[in-house]
């Protein structure tokens, strides 16, 4: 393995590590802030995504914003990381796996086209 | 709070319980939503995805920085994982939960099936051994798609070495993307095979890589259960939490656990599930658990 591609996939460890660990400590919070509130889950249902809610749930320390947010975190982590992964390859000018890289994140995107317009 | 802590807890043993047969929490979190928790068959999916997808990315992240995963050829694969998933994610809004039940019941009964086989054939092997596949010449198991620890350093042979039948690997991985959305598991069972078996990619790098993949495979799914609403916040945040707790403090003692141990959880665990969630997808109530 070049050096290079060593150093691309120490960052992209450190990404993951990072993100995982911020992600977590949301949802840890937001977990908390739902016993503290007194909601029950499953009687109480906590509110779909809706990213115009975001900020102001998180103003406001409603456990949803904080859920919310970490659970986002983690779900956009991989495509993260596949974006890292492009520029790294690019610049590495490996352009075969810098094709692959932005192919997956077409299709990535096309799962949240096709999500937005048929809900 | 009584709920909340049920549903952290009921994570942690989904996850250590997946973890220590190299499963995955995925396989785990589904049935016990579902089965002790009442929570609609996708919603527990959505969940089980969210789950996956972070345990999956801590534990790429310690692969990656040993050296024991692919990246490229992790990456040549996803695109076909994701396209799977993409694919499963929609086929599962158009089919009744109680085939999905039903298909996952399914799943669970060949996982068992096959894993009891392997158990029966290798009576002398390690603890974790129930599930996963022997690394050779080391002594040690490799789980096929639940988080783990990268073993330190790397062989020659998994450094040096020629990847083949890509066409078949990247069809596979595409089933394995399909499996993934529709039953909210990582899709290891699939793809360590497909590149060890029919790829010639050591296990060791087949493990870490097939763990590398299950963040994008999952997540091209998981998004399209969350912007249709199928994601519950106040569910998924403990379990999610609950299930990486459970396996990374599993995967650190799997090692010390004896097999009898392993062999009894397995058979009684997993099997009772599968009958449940067979009752399920039949529409009856074995034991007067919450359904639908």
């Amino acid at each position: 393995m070049s050096e290079r591609s060593e150093v691309l996939d120490q960052r992209v460890a450190r990404l993951l590590g990072v993100g995982t660990l911020l992600s977590l400590v949301l949802v840890t919070a937001g977990a908390l802030l739902v016993v503290a509130s007194g909601r029950t889950p499953g009687t109480d249902v906590g509110p779909d995504f809706d990213a115009a809610r975001l900020v102001p749930d998180l103003v406001a320390l409603r456990p949803e914003g904080l859920l919310w947010l970490g659970l986002l975190l983690s779900l956009v982590l991989p495509t993260a990381r596949v974006a890292l992964a492009l520029v790294g390859f690019a610049r590495q000018g490996d352009r075969r796996h810098a094709a692959v890289a932005a192919g997956i994140l077409v299709v990535l995107a096309l799962s949240v086209a096709i999500a937005l317009v048929t809900r | 709070m009584a709920i909340t802590l049920l549903l952290a807890g009921s994570g942690v043993l989904a996850g250590a319980f997946g973890a220590l047969l190299g499963l995955g929490g995925g396989i785990l979190v589904v049935p016990v939503l579902t089965l002790g928790f009442g929570v609609p068959f996708r919603e527990a999916v959505a969940t089980s995805l969210l789950a996956v997808i972070t345990t999956s990315s801590a534990s790429a992240a310690v692969y990656l920085e040993r050296r024991v995963a692919d990246l490229r050829l992790g990456m040549t694969l996803e695109l076909a994982t994701a396209i799977g998933a993409v694919v499963g994610g929609l086929i599962a809004f158009l089919v009744s939960e109680r085939v999905l039940a039903a298909a996952f019941a399914a799943m669970l009964v060949y996982t068992c099936v096959s894993m009891l086989r392997r158990a029966l054939a290798r009576p002398a092997a390690t603890a974790a051994s129930v599930v996963g596949v022997d690394v050779p010449g080391e002594g040690r198991i490799a789980p096929l798609g639940g988080p783990a620890i990268a073993e330190p350093g790397t062989s020659e042979e998994e450094q040096s070495y020629r990847v083949s039948r890509l066409p078949l690997g990247l069809s596979l991985s595409a089933l394995a993307g399909v499996v993934s959305a529709l039953l909210g598991i990582g899709g290891g069972a699939v793809k360590v095979p497909a590149m060890h078996l029919a790829m010639g990619v050591p296990l060791r790098v087949a493990t870490a890589t097939s763990n590398l993949m299950i963040g994008v495979t999952a997540s091209a799914s998981a998004v399209l259960y969350v912007l249709r609403g199928s994601v519950d916040p106040y569910v998924a945040g403990p379990i999610v939490a609950g299930v990486f707790v459970g396996a990374s403090a599993a995967s650190r003692v799997a090692h010390r656990i004896p097999l009898s141990v392993l062999r009894v959880l397995f058979v009684v665990v997993l099997g009772y599930v599968a009958v449940e969630m067979t009752a399920r997808a039949l529409g009856i109530s074995l034991l007067g658990l919450r359904g639908e």
